[in-house]
């Protein structure tokens, strides 16, 4: 039992060191100026780089043309790599210092992780993209209903660190409709996100923290109707709709608040007594 | 013990701390001690009060160790304990991501390497975002990979939809496999669709390449089925898939199952003509899961239930695109076990004589990472390619084989051995001194759950853990009644 438990502690503690066998680790990912003047060194062979190619551990770059650019995605790196002629001797030498992880560096990482995450909870906001941008706090105990709109949709959220990373998952399948990654701010825009009627996960993380929010997409026609006694009301359609987004934003236990806000941010453009419901709804979001 | 340390220990771990405040617990623990010394029978308790002190608590510990174990492995606990296991097994596998070592020469099997073909968001712009993955340009990835003799090539895209817009290029992807030269087999993959009657079988789809596939011997299609739990996670792959084809109800065979039967030596070459065999001889399993004559496949060493109810076809995930794939040594060198190449590098010229080293005897799988395939899903190490995940559910297959739970004597003698130790830590130093200790055993057990997880199993050391709070408990009640019984003791 003590020779098994030295056996597995060693093999955890020294992992093996084997000689490698050469593989790529990045692709040419563009080429700025004169191709011509490119050329990649690789084991006395001289190559005439072009967008695409793969690009392996000891491959020399050379650049001899002035404001000629060649970038290398390296892999798992989030960063380019650029090299033009005043750069390329220092960094033409393609070295790639891929680290392999063992178990101990693994849960070292992933201790560190734990440690980063802090107890506050983190607030997302979420807007549907108008300009100049709406802000509105959704970060709420149960999910949010929004009706579909050919729309951008802009994502807000406090807390956390650089870089960010954004996804907007399907609740059903857990297909991934939207992800961005890498994100320097803590906001970002999906572009006519515009997603079929559905559940829906918007997923932000960075720095150890994750905050997630639960969205219903909804056709039009799914938003409840407006009742009559405010239909028979004899008032402008103006206050008509003020009144119906004061009495949408209290239905089904708060589902359609969001809904209700994004509406009342677009009847204050044009109806400013509906800017005074969105401020009373932002403040019952952010004391809920 | 001094208070200070006893003050940072319950500040360290708190969850002592709240069990022991758990007073419903603590008091039944006590009612069912008092139960039991009042209708046990008189024989009973004349052996227990010939028992000494030490021998009595160590057995009671045992006793309620073991049947907490009996009441977690019962159903509805089960449940509430199988998702614990769950976590602690993707905890598991995260730990171990990229640090498979060297174990084909090892174990004395041929390790499978591996090689994705990614299209990734690059290279599908740079095709300009095409509805449908462009057929004339998957054809001649097909054929570039094809020609540097992996063993086996799959094209994870759906191919069941033929393009309108472009029928010419559907032609010509036809024309491709038709002619592909002597090479390794293909595994084209195809989805299943609902059936319009609800409570029926899924239906197959018809294609535009069933012709090719049907007049081909290296062309095969595969379906990509996996099981997705509660929480969208796909920690399992499905073995066979009834579907309703030409009036009846098929078993047809997911890629893995299709790629090990292609993989593996049999009288053969291979074990294709076994799998294909027993999937028709269990398809009275679609019609009749229960009662049907066959509800398992015995391909070559494996046994696949077609139930598949436990611990069976559980993934091992060992490979991420973007974090160095571990190296498997085949004799000659050091060959990374994952190599993913941009689709767009195989377009470049002059690439294939670097392809001819990197994807030779390798599995290669042509597929998409770029968010409009929808082919992202979440899995323990986050989300993952459709393609990927299929490559671990192979490697997965190939390395540890489909059963992953130890035998029930094995679990019990474990779980018993375990349970003593830490009766014997509380018992002899204590409950502060004992709960260190204990969970110093635990972190040194891990060593020993990573071994086990090599070897393809997962050791439920959660049981273990679960117990130490329960030994605290009773630890205290021992504590309390001595105090009670000697009230004059330590004054």
């Amino acid at each position: 039992m003590l020779r098994l438990y030295l056996v597995a502690a060693l093999v955890l503690l020294f992992p093996l060191t084997l000689r490698a066998e050469s593989y790529p680790v990045g692709v040419v990912s563009g080429i700025s100026g004169s191709a011509q003047s490119v050329r990649i060194l690789r084991e006395q062979e001289s190559l005439s780089p072009e967008v695409g190619m793969l690009i392996f551990q000891g491959d020399r770059i050379t650049v001899t043309a002035p404001e000629t650019t060649v970038t290398v995605d390296l892999s798992g790196r989030t960063e380019q790599l650029s090299i033009n002629k005043a750069s390329a001797p220092q960094h033409g030498l393609i070295s790639v210092k891929a680290e392999q992880p063992t178990i101990i560096s693994n849960i070292m990482h992933w201790l560190a992780s734990m440690g980063t995450r802090k107890q506050s909870q983190q607030v997302m906001l979420v807007t549907r993209g108008q300009t100049p941008a709406l802000v509105v706090p959704v970060f709420r105990p149960h999910e949010q209903a929004v009706t579909i709109g050919h729309q951008d949709w802009h994502v807000i959220w406090h807390g956390g660190a650089a870089p960010y990373n954004l996804r907007l998952i399907h609740s059903l399948d857990a297909a991934v409709l939207i992800q961005k990654n890498n994100l320097a701010q803590p906001s970002a825009v999906l572009e006519e996100a515009n997603p079929t009627p559905g559940s829906y996960v918007l997923e932000v993380q960075g720095g150890g923290h994750k905050a997630t929010q639960s969205l219903v997409v909804v056709a039009q026609s799914a938003l409840p109707d407006m009742p009559k006694e405010i239909q028979d009301l004899k008032a402008t359609d103006k206050l008509k709709t003020l009144l119906y987004i004061t009495w949408l934003s209290r239905q089904d236990n708060g589902k359609w608040v969001f809904e209700a806000m994004l509406q009342a941010w677009q009847l204050s453009q044009v109806y400013p007594p509906a800017g005074s419901l969105l401020s009373s709804l932002q403040e019952r979001a952010d004391s809920e | 013990m001094p208070n200070r340390l006893k003050h940072l220990w319950n500040k360290v771990c708190p969850l002592g701390k709240v069990i022991e405040d758990t007073f419903p617990l603590t008091v039944l623990i006590g009612l069912i001690s008092k139960a039991v010394n009042r209708f046990a029978p008189e024989c009973i308790k004349m052996r227990w009060s010939e028992l000494g002190k030490n021998k009595r608590y160590l057995l009671v510990a045992l006793l309620l160790g073991t049947s907490s174990l009996l009441i977690l492995s019962s159903t509805p606990l089960n449940l509430w304990m199988q998702e614990r296991v769950e976590k602690v097994q993707d905890w598991v596998i995260a730990m171990d991501l990229g640090t498979h070592g060297d174990r084909g020469e090892a174990s004395g099997k041929p390790e499978h390497l591996y090689a994705f073909v990614d299209i990734d968001e690059k290279t599908y712009r740079s095709w300009g975002e095409p509805f449908l993955t462009p057929r004339d340009k998957l054809a001649c990835l097909i054929k570039t990979v094809a020609a540097a003799q992996p063993t086996l090539v799959i094209v994870d895209v759906d191919l069941a939809r033929s393009n309108q817009d472009a029928p010419e290029s559907d032609g010509e992807l036809q024309k491709s496999l038709a002619e592909l030269p002597a090479g390794p087999p293909v595994i084209l993959v195809k989805s299943l669709r609902r059936n319009i009657d609800p409570g029926k079988s899924p239906t197959v789809k018809q294609s535009f390449l069933d012709k090719t596939v049907a007049a081909s011997d290296r062309l095969y299609w595969g379906f990509p089925i996996f099981l997705r739990d509660d929480s969208h996670t796909i920690r399992r792959w499905k073995i066979a898939v009834c579907a309703a084809q030409d009036n009846k109800t098929v078993l047809l065979p997911s890629v893995q199952l299709l790629a090990y039967a292609l993989q593996s030596p049999g009288p053969n070459g291979n074990l294709l003509r076994e799998m294909t065999i027993q999937l028709q001889d269990a398809e009275g399993f679609c019609s009749n899961p229960d009662g049907g004559r066959r509800n398992s496949l015995v391909i070559g060493e494996q046994v696949f239930s077609l139930d598949e109810d436990g611990q069976e076809n559980r993934i091992f995930y060992s490979m991420k695109p973007g974090v160095a794939p571990p190296h498997i040594n085949d004799g000659a060198q050091a060959r990374p076990l994952l190599v993913t190449l941009p689709a767009q590098s195989l377009f470049s010229g002059n690439v294939q004589p670097a392809l001819n080293g990197m994807l030779h005897g390798r599995i290669v799988i042509i597929g998409a990472s770029f968010a409009d395939s929808f082919d992202l899903h979440e899995t323990p190490l986050g989300s993952l390619p459709g393609s990927v995940i299929i490559l671990n559910s192979l490697h997965s297959l190939f390395t540890y084989g489909v059963q992953h739970s130890l035998s029930w004597p094995v679990r019990v003698f474990f779980c018993v051995w375990l349970i003593s130790l830490t009766a014997c830590c509380f018992l002899y130093l204590g409950h502060l001194w004992g709960e260190i200790l204990s969970w110093l055993f635990a972190i040194m057990g891990l060593p020993l759950v990573f071994l086990a997880y090599r070897q393809g199993y997962f050791v439920d050391f959660i049981i273990f853990l679960a117990t130490i709070p329960m030994f605290k408990i009773m630890r205290k009640i021992a504590e309390k009644e001595n105090a009670h019984h000697n009230p004059n003791k330590g004054q």
